[in-house]
């Protein structure tokens, strides 16, 4: 038999701000707690609920354009209701957000492509507010043997919608054929770029992220596929891109 | 526990929507800034190099906003801890927060009101001197605006007191929500600031609000401060001297020239006072 552990009673501090906060949360279904005036009680929802709705808007802009006014407020009166926000920090609520939306179940008239595209603006805002720097370029001479890893500024994604093309004009039903890579970077300007990537550029980035220390020759030999007719043009072109992320600062050496 | 950063005059609280014309040419008028560290801590790029920027020519203080340290939900020490480096990293001579909760097991990312009960007084002092042993330092509380009191066992007054006394922290006296709370709960400005403990005043906030068809008020920071607001910063200079006051605006910014205009205002109020016949008893920590 399993046992529930027995919760030691609430205090009555502890009730008091869970009859305040539970209201704050779900105004429509919870009652205003007992002897409190309501109207006031309702200068409280419209400051909790103004204040997540201005901060959200402001870290999707995209998103937010392809939404009715009326949707988008709903979407957000969800999001206080049924998550709990854990981050102190303000920028980072964008990426509570995402948890939210990746955890509940969409609606049938939200584009299919809604989670794709949040991720896509949070992590163009990550990298903008992030506190890494670029890198100095690896001498040319040792950049093919040294061991690499990808700076943080840079992060290779892959949708399979085309999300750095939706806006308010373009949005695909359905995902087209090809997925979409991209590259998101900082650039010396401190400015946030992206590009698409070829499949093999894209899978070049992953390799160089999830097993840092490698130098570019092996990357690359592990990369080339067995039946390629030839491996040294291969190894040309591997190098030349490899090259171009060193020399923007995307590459460091471990 | 003491810093060498010597803060006096008047500030500006700094939103991002400014910093892009003041870093570079920082107005005369403006002795320090303040900024929330929750929204700057963690942050590099280019607004990370602006906030570095000010902060080497003037002093930063921080005013934090998710603490929560009247909730009842465990203190975020890794936040803690956060707010003590982005405190060293930019020499910041203060660190004040809200008398108030704002996390119910997740953030609201607002000011929720404490009840005034010694139940609360115990228990906000406790977590208060807990911080101030996490970040090797004092802090301030700021009396916040308040709408409704959920339960009152005892004044407003009498609760801040009590809890800065217990807490051994310093008091942040935002003149703007005495004001507000005065007209809201009906009770005078003047009188509630006569019983706040002079010698705890670390600094002061002033700021503008929002008053509604009925005379109600919602502190807002988006508006201009009003004449009454300007009569109760003079009397609480009379009363307790002129510690360092900042401007705080946070939305509908105007231009920066009326940003200015209302920051010498502060300055000039504190000149006043300062002056041989005004009673500058205050030295501020």
């Amino acid at each position: 038999m399993v046992v529930a552990p027995i919760q030691p009673p609430k205090s009555p501090l502890a009730q008091t701000q869970e009859n305040f906060t539970r209201y704050l949360r779900n105004p429509s279904e919870v009652a205003i707690p007992e002897g409190l005036d309501p109207r006031r009680m309702g200068v409280y929802q419209n400051l909790v609920y103004e204040n997540i709705f201005s901060l959200l808007s402001g870290f999707f802009p995209v998103m937010v354009s392809l939404f009715n006014e009326e949707k988008w407020r709903a979407l957000i009166a969800e999001f206080i209701r049924d998550f709990k926000a854990e981050t102190p920090y303000f920028p980072k609520l964008g990426e509570e957000f995402i948890y939210f939306l990746s955890e509940r179940e969409a609606q049938e008239d939200e584009p299919a492509f809604l989670l794709e595209l949040a991720h896509y603006e949070w992590v163009e805002l990550e990298i903008y507010m992030s506190e890494e720097n670029l890198q100095t370029p690896i001498p040319q001479e040792q950049l093919s043997n040294v061991g690499l890893s990808l700076s943080p500024l840079a992060k290779p994604l892959a949708y399979h919608y085309p999300v750095h093309q939706i806006s308010e004009d373009f949005q695909p039903k359905t995902p087209p054929p090809e997925a979409s890579y991209l590259l998101v970077f900082r650039n010396p300007q401190d400015d946030v770029r992206f590009f698409e990537l070829q499949l093999f550029s894209y899978q070049l980035l992953c390799q160089i992220t999830q097993s840092p220390g490698l130098s570019a020759q092996e990357y690359l030999h592990n990369l080339c596929p067995e039946t390629h007719t030839n491996p040294d043009d291969f190894l040309q072109q591997g190098m030349g891109l490899i090259s171009n992320f060193n020399d923007s600062g995307l590459l460091a050496q471990v | 526990m003491k810093t060498p950063v010597k803060l006096q005059g008047a500030g500006l609280g700094l939103r991002r929507s400014i910093i892009d014309s003041l870093h570079e040419n920082i107005p005369e008028a403006i002795d320090f800034f303040e900024v929330a560290p929750e929204n700057w801590i963690n942050v590099g790029g280019r607004l990370g190099k602006q906030l570095r920027a000010i902060s080497e020519q003037v002093p930063l203080i921080t005013h934090g906003l998710s603490l929560s340290v009247g909730g009842v939900h465990p203190l975020d020490k890794e936040l803690i801890l956060n707010i003590r480096k982005f405190l060293d990293t930019h020499q910041a001579p203060l660190y004040s927060e809200h008398l108030s909760y704002s996390n119910d097991g997740g953030q609201l990312y607002d000011l929720l009101p404490l009840p005034f009960t010694e139940e609360a007084v115990q228990h906000v002092s406790s977590r208060i001197a807990q911080v101030q042993e996490l970040l090797g330092r004092r802090m301030a509380i700021e009396n916040i605006s308040y709408y409704v009191v959920p339960e009152q066992a005892m004044s407003e007054a009498d609760f801040i007191n009590a809890v800065v006394k217990e807490a051994d922290c310093d008091l942040l006296l935002d003149v703007n929500n005495v004001y507000v709370n005065s007209k809201n709960h009906q009770y005078d400005p003047e009188e509630f600031i006569r019983q706040m403990p002079a010698e705890r005043v670390a600094y002061i906030h002033m700021a503008g609000h929002y008053v509604e068809d009925d005379g109600f008020i919602v502190d807002t920071h988006g508006a201009d401060v009003i004449d009454p607001v300007w009569k109760l910063l003079a009397f609480t200079y009379g009363l307790i001297g002129t510690p360092p006051t900042l401007l705080e605006r946070d939305f509908n910014l105007p231009e920066m020239e009326q940003l200015l205009s209302e920051v010498k205002q502060i300055k000039s109020l504190q000149q006043t006072q300062e002056l041989p016949h005004g009673r500058s008893a205050h030295s501020a920590a």
